[in-house]
């Protein structure tokens, strides 16, 4: 009676692991699944501000033509090697077109048009 | 005398089937929040580009505007003659109009406006003045409280 029940018990046992390896395979893999959306996520958000901020550095005409912009992770201007998210940019007849990686891998981007003002003497006008 | 501790049969899978209810639970909303947080990050990039593209738009009417101006300017006899023969920037310009040296136009999509009044000056420094850029949505704003659970 007692040898029935502890391999009742040990069949119990085997099972409930089994049950729990599957589902908890199941469950990590949806949680990895939402970790890597919420990143996209972030990472386009990212992206989002710092070429808003690249713009409105264009309209004040702060930017030089034709670079890369690099920011770390706490969307600091860094240096190349420390970056995540690199920001080229190519100025053409008023045009800013600008595209963001993240760590080499394209994620954004955007084009603006702004008309610089001139005055009298310009020789624009 | 001791008292054993005893496992009756059965517990094991109840506490089983408890954990993986709560891995479960966890698990799908998680994943509900992060699609949540896709969603809304899309339409937030797609409102953006919206706006970033009205305002491209608004930017090349400023650059025809201020063309115009200079041409209206090579061919007038005096600042009269000049102000007179503004308004007939309006003729290119859809929907725009021009009051007591206000020229206002507008750019549109399908949900949001952008509105521009230039003060048209006698050529000093420039031609004109921004004096109002305002974007304002054209629909009247829903919230969205759908929830989809998967």
């Amino acid at each position: 009676m007692r040898h029935s029940k502890s391999s009742l018990f040990l069949m119990e046992m085997i099972v409930g692991i089994l049950f729990f390896l599957i589902a908890s395979a199941v469950c990590i893999e949806v949680f990895v699944k939402a970790n890597v959306i919420n990143n996209k996520s972030i990472h386009l958000n990212d992206a989002k501000y710092l070429t808003s901020n690249v713009i409105e550095m264009y309209k004040t005409g702060s930017l030089s033509d034709n670079q890369e912009l690099y920011y770390n992770q706490s969307l600091q201007q860094c240096l190349k090697q420390e970056a995540v998210y690199c920001i080229s940019y190519t100025i053409n007849d008023g045009v800013i077109d600008l595209e963001v990686k993240y760590k080499d891998e394209f994620i954004y981007s955007i084009d603006y048009f702004h008309y610089f003002k001139q005055s009298l003497g310009d020789e624009g006008l | 005398m001791k008292k054993q501790l005893t496992i009756n049969i059965g517990m094991i899978s109840l506490i089983n089937i408890f954990i993986i209810l709560m891995l479960i639970t966890f698990a799908t909303l998680s994943l509900v929040s992060a699609k949540n947080n896709e969603a809304s990050t899309k339409v937030s990039i797609e409102h953006t580009k919206q706006v970033i593209e009205l305002q491209s738009q608004a930017q090349y009417q400023l650059a025809f505007i201020d063309t115009r101006l200079y041409e209206i300017y090579s061919h007038s006899q005096s600042e009269v003659d000049y102000f007179n023969k503004v308004n007939d920037i309006t003729r290119n310009i859809e929907g725009s109009s021009y009051n007591n040296h206000i020229l206002q136009f507008d750019v549109q999509n399908d949900t949001t406006k952008l509105t521009v009044e230039l003060l048209i000056t006698y050529p000093g420094q420039s031609f004109y003045e921004i004096e109002t850029y305002v974007i304002s949505p054209i629909k009247e704003w829903q919230s969205d409280l759908s929830m989809d659970v998967l």
